[in-house]
C-alpha cells in the first residue's frame, strides 16, 4: 500500500513538474536530440550560409556577455538590452539557458531582440534551450548552435568560438572540430574566446553539472596548448573566475529576473584583455 | 569493486588483484584498454593498498593513474565499517595533472553496501605545460575543488555467502575515477569465488553525461575483466 502511495506521488510530482514548471522531465531519461546530432545539423547550417565575421574601425573595442535569463520573464532582459544599446558593444553574447525550450519563449525572445536591440546578438545552447523539444525552435531561430564569430579589427583579428555543452558533453565530433579549429586556426588570432554554457569547475558548493572530468582535461589541456584566453560559461548562476595556465574561465551571475545580483560580463579586447563583472542593479 | 567486495577472509594477509578495462568514450578516440595491479596488505583491522593504471593503445602508453590507500576496519551495527582514506594522481593528459584526496566510509550489511565520502580535486598544470609557460611569473598552475561528494549504493541479489554473485550499483566513483556528485554512473557486475582462493570477476560501467540537467546524454561505456588472488589469513 505504502509503495503504491509513493509511486503515486512521485508520477504526480513528474506530471506536476512537466505542466507547470520550466522543466521538461523527460530528459532524465532520453534526448530526442543528441549532441552529435545537434552538431551535424550546426555544421550542415554552417555550410550553406555565410560565415560570422564582424569589422570594427578601431583595434579596441568592448564585448558582453550574459546567461541564465531564463525567460518567461524579461525585465532583466531588456534592461540589458537597453545598457547593451547606450554602450554599444561590438556585440552580445548570451552563453545559455536564456529561455524555457517551449515555443511561445523562443517566439518572445526573438521578438524582443528584434524590437529592442541594436547590436548584432549571438547565442549558445543551454541545457534550457533544449527542453521540450526546444532544439527544432533553437534551430528555427538561431540556426546553428556550433560556430566560430571572427573578429577584425584596424590592425588584428580575434576569434569567438561558440560551442554547444547543453548536454553536459560536447561530443566526440564537437571536440574534433574544436581541436581542428585550434590547431589550424587560433595563431592567426590576437585573442581566442570560447563560449558555451555548461560550467567546468566546482570551486565552491554546486548543484550543477559539470561535463565529465575525462572530458574536462581533454578541455583544458586544448586551450592551455592553445593558448586559449577566456571561457565564459553560464549555467551556475553565480559568479565564477578561476584561472589555469593563461586561460581564465569566467560565469557571470544569472540574468534572472528573481535573481537580485543579476549581472553580465563586459570584456575589453585590446592588446592585454581585460573583464569586469557588472551588476544590472 | 573487486577491492570492496573482499572474498574469503576479512582478516587475510595479502591480495592481489589484477583487472583489465576495455572501454570506449567521447574522449579516447577509439577503443582504450586499461591493465590495473592492485596490491593490499591487512594487519589486524588496518590495511594499506597501492594500485597502478597503464593506459594502452592510445596516443599516450605507460602508467596512467596511482592510488595509495590506508583503512581501518570496525564493527557498526554488528555490520563491518570501514575507514578509508586514498591520496590519487593522474596524467590524463600532457598538459595536465589531477591530484585526489579522498576519505571514504564504507558499510555493508547483509546484501547491501554503502560508501560516502569526499575528494579534494586538484587540476594541475604538468611540467610540460609550465615549461611552455615559463615567461610568465605569475602564472596560475592550479584549480582546487575542495569538496565533491563520493557515494555508493550496491545491491547484490544473491547472499553474500553465495559462491557466486551479481551485483548492481549506482555511484559517481571507481577506483581512479572520481565523478562530480552530479554525475552518477550506473554499474553492474558478477564474480564467482574458485576452490583455488581466486575469484574471477566482471563488470560494466556506463557514463552518461547531463543528468542534473535533465537532459542526458550518452558519454562512454568500459567492462572488466580481473581476478583477485588472496593468501590464507594467518
Amino acid at each position: 500500500m505504502a509503495n503504491k502511495l509513493y509511486i503515486m506521488l512521485t508520477a504526480i510530482l513528474l506530471l506536476l513538474a512537466s505542466v507547470s514548471c520550466d522543466v521538461d522531465p523527460t530528459g532524465l531519461l532520453y534526448s530526442t536530440d543528441p549532441v552529435n546530432s545537434r552538431f551535424s545539423e550546426s555544421m550542415e547550417w554552417n555550410a550553406a550560409h555565410m560565415p560570422f565575421v564582424l569589422h570594427c574601425d578601431a583595434d579596441n573595442y568592448r564585448l558582453m556577455f550574459a546567461a541564465d535569463a531564463h525567460l518567461g520573464d524579461t525585465a532583466n532582459l531588456i534592461t540589458l538590452l537597453g545598457i547593451a544599446n547606450d554602450d554599444l558593444p561590438l556585440a552580445l553574447v548570451f552563453a545559455g539557458d536564456m529561455l524555457s525550450g517551449k515555443e511561445a519563449d523562443y517566439d518572445k525572445f526573438s521578438s524582443i531582440l528584434q524590437r529592442v536591440c541594436m547590436v548584432p546578438v549571438f547565442h549558445s545552447v543551454g541545457n534550457h534551450e533544449l527542453y521540450f523539444d526546444g532544439w527544432t525552435h533553437f534551430k528555427k531561430n538561431f540556426g546553428t548552435g556550433v560556430y566560430t564569430i571572427r573578429i577584425e579589427t584596424t590592425e588584428s583579428c580575434d576569434l569567438i568560438i561558440v560551442l554547444d555543452s547543453g548536454s553536459g558533453t560536447l561530443g566526440n565530433l564537437q571536440l574534433d572540430w574544436l581541436s581542428n579549429v585550434l590547431q589550424q586556426q587560433r595563431n592567426q588570432y590576437r585573442h581566442c574566446i570560447v563560449v558555451h554554457h555548461v560550467n567546468f569547475f566546482r570551486t565552491r558548493f554546486s548543484t550543477s553539472t559539470s561535463p565529465l572530468p575525462v572530458e574536462l582535461y581533454e578541455l583544458m589541456s586544448l586551450f592551455a596548448e592553445h593558448n586559449v584566453n577566456m571561457v565564459v560559461s553560464g549555467h551556475n548562476h553565480k559568479r565564477m573566475e578561476d584561472v589555469l595556465g593563461n586561460t581564465v574561465y569566467l560565469c557571470p551571475d544569472a540574468m534572472a529576473d528573481y535573481n537580485s545580483k543579476a549581472a553580465y560580463l563586459l570584456v575589453e579586447m585590446k592588446d592585454e584583455l581585460g573583464y569586469s563583472f557588472i551588476e544590472l542593479n | 569493486m573487486g577491492a570492496l567486495l573482499t572474498p574469503f577472509s576479512l582478516y587475510s594477509q595479502f591480495s592481489q588483484t589484477n583487472y583489465i578495462d576495455i572501454g570506449k568514450n567521447y574522449v579516447s578516440q577509439s577503443v582504450f584498454v586499461k591493465p590495473v595491479s592492485s596490491s593490499r596488505f591487512n594487519y589486524n583491522n588496518f590495511s594499506v593498498s597501492l594500485s597502478l593504471e597503464f593506459l594502452l593503445g592510445t596516443q599516450t602508453t605507460g602508467l596512467s593513474a596511482l592510488n595509495a590507500g590506508m583503512a581501518y576496519e570496525l564493527l557498526l551495527l554488528k555490520a563491518p565499517l570501514t575507514l578509508g582514506f586514498a591520496y590519487l594522481q593522474s596524467h590524463p593528459t600532457r598538459y595536465v595533472n589531477e591530484l585526489q584526496y579522498v576519505v571514504l566510509m564504507t558499510w555493508e550489511k547483509n546484501r547491501w553496501i554503502f560508501q560516502i565520502g569526499n575528494n579534494t580535486r586538484v587540476f594541475q598544470l604538468s611540467r610540460f605545460a609550465l615549461s611552455n609557460f615559463s615567461d610568465n611569473e605569475n602564472l596560475h598552475q592550479k584549480i582546487v575543488e575542495y569538496r565533491n561528494l563520493m557515494y555508493s549504493c550496491t545491491y547484490l541479489l544473491i547472499k553474500p555467502e553465495s559462491q557466486w554473485n551479481i551485483w548492481v550499483s549506482v555511484r559517481n566513483f571507481d577506483r581512479f575515477l572520481i565523478q562530480q556528485e552530479t554525475n552518477p554512473l550506473p554499474a553492474m557486475g558478477l564474480y564467482f569465488d574458485t576452490q583455488s582462493r581466486i575469484r574471477l570477476f566482471s563488470e560494466i560501467w556506463y557514463q552518461r553525461a547531463g543528468l542534473f540537467n535533465i537532459r542526458v546524454n550518452y558519454f562512454g561505456v568500459f567492462t572488466r575483466f580481473g581476478l583477485i588472488w588472496q593468501t590464507s589469513s594467518t
